[in-house]
């Protein structure tokens, strides 16, 4: 019976065993990062609409590449998987919304991005309480799923966001700065883990496309 | 009296390569092809003769599509899969606690003789 939930708990830690996930999510919040400080750095509110624009697609294009990567270069591997899905209760669901808008409300209502703002001390604990809402997810799958170099993202991520408070670093610079390297930290990771994932299964593993 | 040893265990899921399959599909939406081989450590062959059979037995689905040029054949456990594996886990259990009864017992007979 342990086998059977051993069989369980590898299809759904599967999906990370790659590292593309962390890989393309990082090149993208690293590049989302880096539109901030740029039109933060120029001072321009159209960049700055521009950038958040861009963060969307780039966010939708790092799905569709996430997919794309994953049936070249993993499923011809190790095969395609799909765990069931969990099934969440009311709070858990409620829970899970909640977490949602928290984390992107200061993108889409102006009173919450400047609530954000490291001048003054209300500003900046929102901040540091934004910052680890938003990587608790992470924490939990971490541990969860037993993926612990998640740790160092969600790590990064914390220390980046509790430096920029310290020194103060005004809203759109702390926001870009936070994202530009928790991303960067998940590129590393995710690039790590590709290259483990790709020496120990070679491509010339697999012998032909016969299958059944 | 009937024997508690009397039932008769699902011949189609007790075959030890078919029990592999059919314990992956069943905490799984569905995998395919390369993934069972890979869970189950059968070679291509016999993967492909069981994973027949299964379907035969109406307790798999299989399905074939293609990405491109390569083939990628993809397996889902059937209600009819589940609830036989249900049933078989239930047999298991059942034949053990018996096992397990006996044991005291003859334990007991040996103590007291």
């Amino acid at each position: 019976m342990n086998e059977i939930r051993a069989a369980r708990r590898r299809a759904q830690r599967y999906r990370f065993s790659d590292g593309i996930g962390e890989l393309v999510t990082g090149s993208v919040l690293a590049l989302i990062g880096t539109g901030f400080l740029i039109s933060d750095a120029l001072n321009s509110d159209t960049l700055r609409i521009v950038s958040l624009g861009v963060a969307f697609a780039l966010a939708l294009l790092g799905f569709l590449t996430v997919r794309f990567l994953k049936e070249w270069i993993t499923y011809p591997r190790t095969g395609y998987v799909r765990p069931p899905k969990p099934r969440l209760t009311y709070p858990q669901r409620l829970g899970l919304n909640v977490l949602f808008l928290l984390i992107v409300m200061p993108f889409i209502h102006e009173y919450f991005g400047p609530a954000l703002d490291a001048d003054t001390p209300t500003g900046r604990v929102a901040f540091l309480g934004w910052v680890a809402v938003m990587v608790a997810p992470i924490a939990v799958m971490a541990v969860r799923f037993g993926i612990y170099r998640l740790l160092f993202v969600v790590g990064t991520a914390l220390a980046i966001g509790g430096a920029a408070v310290l020194l103060h670093t005004p809203g759109g610079e702390m926001i870009g700065s936070l994202f530009a390297l928790t991303g960067a930290s998940a590129v590393i990771t995710g690039t790590c883990a590709l290259h483990g994932y790709l020496r120990a299964h070679p491509r010339s593993e697999l012998d032909s496309d016969h299958e059944i | 009296m009937k024997s508690k040893f009397a039932a008769e265990p699902d011949r189609v899921i007790h075959e030890p390569a078919r029990l592999k399959i059919m314990s992956v599909l069943s905490v799984l939406d569905c995998a395919d092809f390369v993934y069972l081989m890979g869970e189950t450590e059968l070679t291509r062959g016999n993967l492909s003769v069981q994973l027949r059979r299964l379907e035969a037995a109406g307790y798999i689905f299989v399905s074939k599509e293609f990405r491109g040029r390569v083939p990628r054949t993809i397996a889902t456990i059937t209600d009819a899969g589940r609830k036989a594996f249900k049933s078989y886990r239930a047999y298991l259990r059942r034949l053990l606690k018996a096992t397990s009864e006996m044991n005291v017992r003859s334990n007991a007979v040996a103590e007291t003789g």
